[in-house]
C-alpha cells in the first residue's frame, strides 16, 4: 500500500491550486483512493480542486469533505487544501446516496454498501444548513408547531415533537448520529466497523456541510468509503468506563464535567421541547449570563458570511437506557423554539444533566487511542475532535509527543467529534447503543491499515 | 563592468559585483569574517591575473599567509612569491592615511586595475573628527585611481555607529556591507546586509552567510531575491492605461523594469497616472 | 533552496490573509530577517514596527527565563502577537483585532516549528 499526502496551506487560492497541481504532477504512483479535504479558506473553490483531481485520477474512488484542520508528521494546518492519496491493495469502493429524507437516504446507502467490508468510513451531515427558502420554512414550522406545543398536554407535546422531528428528517436537516450508524450497521451485518465523519463545521455557512463522492456533490446526502483488508478501527473518549446503572453513570460524569446540574427534559425524536419546563434557549440564557439569543436576521447574516458558530461549551447530557452510556448535545442560542438534536433522543432517559465542558486529562487524553496500535501497522489515519482547537490552542501540538511513540506513518484530520460503530465494544462511557459510540466532544477515532 | 567579489552568492546581491575603481567598506565586529572577506576578494583578482595589495594593521605577511592556509588557500604563498600579491604590516602609531609611506606602498603594487585591501581602516581613523572628512575623501579619491579597494572597519562593541571614525568612511565609501554575528550558533546569527551600493541596484534585507573551510564566506539568498524580483511588462501597462509617454521617460521606466525591484509595477502606475 | 526562500514560503501565506497586516521574523537584536506588510494607508504600521523591534530582546528574555510561550498586545484596533521560534528568532504578526486567531494560532505554531528546524544548527 502506498500513501502520499499532498497539501498546500496557501491562502491565496491561485497559489494554493498551483502548489497542489505541481505536487500532483510529481506523484510517482497512481492512487485508487483519493480523499480530498478542504478547509474554511478553500471550500468555496471545491469545484476547481474536484476537477483537478478528477482529471488526474478519473478512476479513483474519491471522497471529499470540509474539515477544520489536518495533522501532518509534525505540523497542524487549518488553512488550504489536503489530499490523501492511496494505492490500496485490496477492494475499495465509494458508495453514495442523495435523496429526500435523511433516514431513507441512509437506508438506501446502507443497502448499496451491503455486507463483506472490513471498514466503512461514513460521511454524513450531522446538521445541514440549507438555503434561505428552506431555512425560512424551518423557522416558520418551528414557530407554528411550538405555539401548539406550549398549549398542549404531555402526550400532545410528544406527538408534536415527533411530527417536527419527521419534518427535520424529510428536509435532510439532521442525520442523527446513532440512527445513521445503526441503519448502516444493520445493513452491513453488524460485522463491520463504521467510522462516522459526522460533519458539523465550527462555523457554518449556507449549504454546508458538503460531501463529494466520486467527484459528485452529494450533500445533503451521505457517502461511504469502504475497504476490504486488514484494517483495525479504534475509538477513545475522555471519560473513564461507564457505570452499570443510571445513577452510577451520572456519578462518574459529574466528577468529570464542570458546573453540572440535574435537569428534566421533554424530548422526542430529534428535538428537545423543554428543559425544566422552559424553552431550551430560555433555559440556556438563564444559566449563562452574557449569552444573547440571535435574531433570525442575525442568524441568516452569519450563515451567509459563513460565520455561524456551532460550537459551545454548554450542553445537555443524557444516559442511555440500553447501555447506561452517556452522551451530550451542545446548546446554542439560536432563534429557535425546539432545539434540534444530532442524535436520536428516544434511547435516553428524560432525566439529564446540564454542564460546561471540561477536558480532564489534558490534550494527551485525545490521543490515548494510539496506545492500542499494533507494531506491524503500515499507516494510521485518525480523526480528532475539532473543538480541541478551542480547548487547547497551541497546546494541541502535544499530541505529537504521544503519537510519535506509537506510529511513524500517520495523518489526521480535525473534525466534529467522530462517532463509531464497532462490533467489539469495550465498555466506553460514550457507548450509547450496542456498538455505537458518540459524545459531543473529545472523541478520537483511529484507523489502522496493516501490512499485508 | 563589474569586479567580482570572490564571495560566493554575493555578486548577484550586488547587481553583478562591485563597480570598478570604487571603495567598499566592510563594517563588522570582531569575528564576523572581515579578514576572510578581504582574502577572498584578493584571491578572485589574483586568479583572474590581477595584482593585489594587502595593507594590514594586525598581521604581517606570515600572519596573512597562515590565515589563508587555514582555509586551504595554499596558492596565496605562490602569489606572494611571484610578487603579484604584496603584503605589508603597518603600525597605526607611526602612520596616518595621509602618510607617504603608506601611499607609496599601495601605489607600488597597483596598476590602476588592482585590488587593494586595507584591514582594518579603524586604527588609521580612530581619532578622526568631522573636520577631517575632506582628508579621508582625498584618500579614497586616490585609492579609486589605483584600483578597486576593500577596507574593513571595526564596528564598536557598544554598537554606537555615531562616531566620526565610523560614519565618515561609511558616508564616503561607494559600497558599504555590514557583517553581523550574534554568536548563538543558529542559522541567522551570521548575516550580511548591503547598506549602500552607489550607482547600482542591490538586494535589500539581511542575508545569512557561513564561513566554510576551503571556500570561505558563502552568502545565501540569491534564489529568494530572484523570486521576489518583479517581472513587469511596461508596454502592456502603458497600453492598458492609455497614456502617451515621452521617449526619455519611457527609457527611464524601461530601466526600472529591468531592475525588477519589488514595487516597480505600482511605482510605474503612479508615474503614468500623473501624466494623465 | 536557500533558508530565506524556504522561510518566505512558510510565512508568505500569512501575509495573504486579509485579516493580517504584517508578518515579521525578528532576530534577537531587533534586525528583521523577514518582513511582509500590506499597503494600507489607514493603518500606520511603521510606528508599531519600531516599537516591536524594541520589544524583541525583552520578550526573548522572558521566553527563555520565565517560559513565556507567547505574548499578545492590543493597540486600538490591532493585535500584535509574538511567538518564539528559537533562541534568537521571534515571529510577530499584526492583525485586525476582529480576526479570529484561534485557528491561525495552529498554523503559526506549525510555521514556527518548521522554521525552528531549519535554523537550529
Amino acid at each position: 500500500m502506498r500513501v502520499n499526502i499532498v497539501h498546500s496551506s496557501e491562502i491565496d487560492i491561485r497559489k494554493c491550486y498551483a502548489e497542489i497541481k505541481n505536487k500532483l504532477e510529481s506523484l510517482d504512483f497512481e492512487p485508487n483512493v483519493v480523499m480530498l479535504f478542504l478547509t474554511e479558506s478553500t471550500w468555496m473553490f471545491w469545484k476547481a480542486f474536484n476537477e483537478l483531481l478528477k482529471k488526474k485520477f478519473p478512476n479513483a474512488q474519491m471522497m471529499g469533505i470540509v474539515i477544520e484542520g489536518y495533522v501532518l508528521s509534525r505540523t497542524i494546518h487549518t488553512r488550504g487544501v489536503c489530499a490523501l492519496l492511496m494505492d490500496y491493495d485490496g477492494d475499495v469502493r465509494v458508495f453514495y446516496e442523495k435523496g429526500k429524507g435523511a433516514t431513507k437516504t441512509v437506508e438506501k446507502l446502507g443497502n448499496k454498501i451491503g455486507k463483506g467490508w472490513d471498514l466503512v468510513i461514513l460521511a454524513f451531515p450531522a446538521a445541514y444548513f440549507p438555503g434561505k427558502i428552506r431555512l425560512g420554512i424551518t423557522f416558520f414550522n418551528d414557530r407554528i408547531m411550538y405555539g401548539k406545543f406550549q398549549k398542549a398536554d404531555y402526550e400532545e407535546k410528544i406527538r408534536i415533537m415527533e411530527k417536527y422531528s419527521k419534518y427535520l428528517d424529510r428536509a435532510n436537516s439532521v442525520f442523527p448520529v446513532n440512527r445513521t450508524l445503526r441503519i448502516v450497521a444493520e445493513r452491513t451485518g453488524y460485522d463491520t466497523p463504521i467510522v462516522g465523519l459526522n460533519l458539523l463545521p465550527l462555523q457554518a455557512a449556507t449549504s454546508t456541510p458538503f460531501i463529494l463522492a466520486n467527484y459528485r456533490l452529494v450533500s445533503p446526502g451521505a457517502a461511504a468509503l469502504c475497504f476490504k483488508g486488514k484494517i483495525n478501527a479504534y475509538y477513545s473518549d475522555i471519560f473513564p468506563e461507564r457505570g452499570k446503572s443510571f445513577e452510577e453513570t451520572i456519578e462518574i460524569v459529574k466528577s468529570r464535567l464542570a458546573n453540572v446540574e440535574d435537569v428534566k427534559v421533554t424530548k422526542k425524536g430529534l428535538v428537545i421541547g423543554e428543559i425544566n419546563g422552559m424553552k431550551p434557549v430560555d433555559f440556556l440564557l438563564e444559566k449563562v449570563r452574557g449569552y444573547e439569543q440571535l435574531s433570525e436576521d442575525e442568524f441568516k447574516q452569519l450563515l451567509d458570511k459563513g460565520e455561524l458558530q456551532t460550537f459551545t461549551p454548554y450542553g445537555i447530557g443524557f444516559v442511555s437506557r440500553e447501555t447506561y452510556g452517556f452522551t451530550a448535545l451542545g446548546l446554542l442560542p439560536y432563534p429557535i423554539n425546539f432545539h434540534p438534536c444530532i442524535f436520536e433522543l428516544d434511547y435516553f432517559y428524560e432525566d439529564g444533566v446540564f454542564f460546561g465542558e471540561h477536558y480532564k486529562g489534558g490534550v494527551r487524553q485525545l490521543v490515548r487511542v494510539f496506545e492500542g496500535v499494533k507494531e506491524d501497522a503500515e499507516f494510521h489515519f485518525f480523526v480528532i475532535d475539532s473543538q480541541s482547537i478551542f480547548s487547547f490552542g497551541r497546546g494541541l501540538f502535544q499530541i505529537f509527543d504521544v503519537i510519535k511513540l506509537y506510529s511513524e506513518n500517520y495523518f489526521g484530520i480535525l473534525l466534529q467529534s467522530p462517532p463509531i460503530y464497532t462490533p467489539k465494544p469495550a465498555n466506553f462511557m460514550t457507548e450509547i447503543e450496542k456498538g455505537i459510540h458518540y459524545f459531543a466532544a473529545g472523541n478520537t477515532v483511529l484507523i489502522e491499515f496493516m501490512q499485508k | 563592468m563589474r569586479v567580482e567579489t570572490g564571495v560566493f552568492g554575493l555578486d548577484s546581491l550586488l547587481g553583478g559585483g562591485l563597480r570598478k575603481n570604487t571603495v567598499t567598506v566592510i563594517l563588522g565586529s570582531t569575528g564576523t569574517g572581515k579578514t576572510i572577506f578581504t582574502l577572498q576578494f584578493l584571491m578572485k583578482g589574483l586568479e583572474k591575473g590581477e595584482n593585489g595589495v594587502y595593507v594590514s594593521f594586525d598581521m604581517d605577511e606570515k600572519g596573512v599567509l597562515d590565515t589563508a592556509l587555514s582555509l586551504g588557500w595554499e596558492e596565496v604563498k605562490d602569489y606572494i612569491e611571484e610578487e603579484r600579491l604584496k603584503v605589508r604590516r603597518f603600525f597605526a602609531e607611526n602612520v596616518s592615511y595621509l602618510n607617504n609611506e603608506l601611499m607609496s606602498f599601495i601605489m607600488s603594487g597597483s596598476d590602476g586595475n588592482s585590488r587593494i585591501v586595507i584591514d582594518s581602516f579603524t586604527p588609521l581613523v580612530s581619532s578622526l573628527s568631522y573636520e577631517m572628512r575632506n582628508d579621508v575623501n582625498w584618500f579614497f579619491y586616490k585609492l579609486r585611481s589605483l584600483g578597486t579597494t576593500v577596507i574593513t572597519l571595526e564596528e564598536p562593541l557598544s554598537g554606537n555607529l555615531d562616531e566620526p571614525s565610523v560614519t565618515i568612511p561609511l558616508f564616503l565609501g561607494d559600497t558599504v556591507l555590514q557583517l553581523k554575528n550574534i554568536g548563538y550558533g543558529e542559522a541567522f546569527n551570521r548575516t550580511l546586509r548591503i547598506i549602500k551600493h552607489r550607482g547600482s541596484w542591490h538586494a535589500e534585507g539581511v542575508f545569512p552567510y557561513r564561513i566554510l573551510d576551503g571556500v570561505g564566506i558563502v552568502v545565501e539568498g540569491v534564489d529568494y531575491i530572484e523570486v521576489r524580483r518583479e517581472k513587469v511588462d511596461i508596454d502592456s501597462i502603458i497600453r492598458k492605461m492609455g497614456v502617451k509617454v515621452p521617449e526619455d521617460l519611457y527609457k527611464k521606466l524601461k530601466k526600472m523594469c529591468d531592475a525588477g525591484m519589488a514595487g516597480t509595477e505600482e511605482a510605474i502606475k503612479t508615474i503614468l497616472r500623473s501624466l494623465k | 533552496m536557500s533558508l530565506l526562500l524556504r522561510i518566505s514560503e512558510l510565512l508568505e501565506p500569512f501575509s495573504s490573509d486579509p485579516g493580517i497586516y504584517m508578518v515579521v521574523l525578528h532576530r534577537i537584536d531587533g534586525v528583521p530577517i523577514y518582513v511582509k506588510a500590506k499597503r494600507d494607508k489607514k493603518v500606520k504600521l511603521t510606528t508599531l514596527l519600531y516599537w516591536l523591534e524594541g520589544q524583541i530582546k525583552e520578550v526573548l528574555y522572558y521566553i527563555f527565563t520565565r517560559n513565556l510561550s507567547e505574548a499578545s498586545f492590543k493597540f486600538q484596533d490591532m493585535v500584535v502577537r509574538m511567538y518564539p521560534v528559537s533562541k534568537t528568532l521571534v515571529l510577530s504578526i499584526i492583525a485586525k483585532d476582529e480576526t479570529p486567531l484561534y485557528k491561525l494560532d495552529l498554523d503559526l505554531e506549525s510555521a514556527c516549528r518548521e522554521i525552528s528546524s531549519l535554523v537550529i544548527v
